[in-house]
């Protein structure tokens, strides 16, 4: 299916790349790397020349930590996003937020998509998505409250969960009247999810592909790599590479991630691989 | 007859081999847990109840799965037999694992407390255990504070550390009025899975006062653990 973000629209065969650019000085990862705007610009100015396709700004770390309201995170985030759209009056932008009213003042500024990461907590996110003519990201946390930590969660069919729940998100922002080919879901690596339950997610990644709704993956860097391959967060790009590549191939089109030069490169190989990229250059035993 | 001892160990998921990874990531609790339920075992007890909180009140028989697949793990090939039998909830469960680690075949029944039941009410179901007909084991699963360190499961609250030594305090000491003072919304407040299992130990007349002997009190990854033996 053609999907259609906003500004941006992408052929089938198109796997996208989606930038993190936290207006956070509290972020897991980069933890404020880009909280000045001076260096969130610079983030976005070297993500846009590595081949993103999306850049996604958000301005609440998802843990736990000091408490943001929404005056403060629009405060965060809607003036930088009137910047990039001014820098880059073509790239797609993405604003990642569970609230309406900052989506709103998004939208007003120049986004494209709303990255709802806490999973339809508040259903008028879907309105403003479909008064924009915006994308929205459907994303599964299994019913968690926004920035707490799972503890002891149990699923009897996790992938059921994970399928009824965002088809269901997906439904519900169709029938706000979102456009269905901005329409995208996402299995929410380590939301509501134990190590297990994101291993078993990302493995199964092409179940929710065949729901028919394009799918995003959100893997990088998180807690269920660290754990697997023992490595703290600023050790798991690899391991965030390999979550990449299997989803890819699974059918996943949008990855969401702080290394993107390294993606675009898993994604192309990965995209050559299953048949829809020609490779770069071919000449060995043509010559 | 009558309760011959307990052991008091937390109903983690992370203290079941199967489900913590390599690397055995609780091996200290883990050991201590192992260590409180041999020496209730070798008590020579003639059956387990096996007792946790939650938000509804059930009873099982050994027949029950203990399922921990809702929680993880390797993939497995599916038991045939499954759908035929039912599951035991999530901390029973824990329970149940941490038994049949330690090869224990005996009878074993499991029992859920509604978490709204009085202090009275499960001492009552204490005393009522202590006045059967065999030797009883208890197995009590709960947790203190899981919201002991910024990393817990609910972040860090001011009044874990408190609640923590109080509830160590109390074991140590057999304080059975201290047990039956605590209060559902202090336990719910902190994540708190414990105080139903050690009020209805409060009401076993065999093992009072309720001295634990502890072999375990740290926070893991922020959730505070108690291991301990409670013994005539």
């Amino acid at each position: 299916m053609t999907l259609r973000l906003g500004r941006g629209s992408f052929e089938d065969s198109e796997i996208l790349v989606m930038a993190i650019v936290n207006r956070t000085p509290d972020s897991f990862f980069d933890k404020g790397a880009s909280w000045t705007d001076e260096a969130a610009m610079e983030r976005v100015h070297q993500v846009v020349a590595e081949g993103a396709d999306i850049i996604d700004i958000g301005g609440v770390k998802a843990g736990p930590g000091e408490f943001v309201s929404a005056e403060d995170e629009a405060e965060r985030v809607v003036p930088f996003i009137a910047a990039v759209r001014e820098a880059y009056p073509d790239v797609v932008i993405s604003v990642d937020t569970w609230r309406h009213e900052v989506g709103r003042a998004a939208c007003e500024a120049g986004a494209d998509v709303m990255n709802d990461a806490w999973g339809g907590v508040d259903p008028k996110l879907a309105e403003v998505a479909a008064e924009f003519s915006a994308g929205i990201i459907c994303t599964h946390t299994g019913g968690a409250t926004p920035r707490t930590r799972p503890h002891r969660i149990a699923y009897d069919d996790l992938m059921g969960d994970i399928i009824g729940r965002t088809t269901a998100l997906a439904e519900a922002a169709l029938s706000a009247g979102v456009p269905r080919e901005g329409i995208v879901i996402d299995p929410g690596h380590d939301f509501g999810k134990n190590t297990w339950h994101s291993l078993e997610a990302t493995r199964r990644a092409g179940e929710m592909v065949e729901t028919g709704w394009p799918v995003l993956i959100s893997a990088s860097n998180k807690d269920f790599i660290g754990e697997t391959l023992d490595r703290p967060v600023d050790q798991r790009l690899i391991g965030s590479l390999a979550a990449v590549a299997v989803t890819a191939f699974e059918g996943a089109r949008i990855f969401r991630v702080h290394a993107v030069a390294e993606t675009r490169e898993v994604v192309d190989m990965v995209a050559s691989i299953k048949g829809l990229r020609e490779p770069s250059s071919v000449t060995r035993g043509l010559a | 007859m009558s309760v011959v001892g307990a052991a008091l160990v937390p109903a983690a998921p992370v203290l079941v081999p199967e489900l913590s990874g390599q690397m055995m990531p609780a091996a200290e609790p883990l050991d201590a847990a192992r260590a409180a339920l041999r020496r209730l075992i070798d008590s020579d007890p003639e059956q387990l109840v096996v007792v946790a909180e939650a938000d509804r009140e059930a009873e099982f028989d050994r027949s029950a799965r203990i399922g921990l697949h809702r929680l993880g793990g390797l993939p497995r090939a599916e038991d045939p037999d499954a759908a035929a039998t039912e599951e035991l909830p999530l901390p029973l469960a824990i329970g149940a694992a941490l038994l049949d680690e330690l090869d224990w075949a005996g009878p074993t029944s499991y029992r859920l407390l509604n978490k709204s039941i009085s202090s009275a009410e499960a001492a009552e179901l204490g005393q009522q255990l202590d006045e059967g007909d065999s030797r009883t084991g208890l197995v009590l699963l709960g947790n203190g504070s899981a919201r002991s360190t910024e990393k817990a499961p609910g972040s860090l609250d001011p009044n874990a550390e408190q609640f923590n030594q109080d509830l160590l305090s109390m074991i140590e000491q057999g304080d059975r009025d201290a047990i039956s003072q605590l209060s559902a919304e202090a336990s719910e407040g902190q994540m708190s899975d414990i105080r139903l299992p050690l009020q209805l130990l409060a009401g076993v007349a065999s093992l009072s006062p309720p001295v634990g002997e502890v072999g375990f009190a740290d926070q893991f990854k922020g959730v505070y653990y108690l291991c301990a033996t409670f013994l005539p």
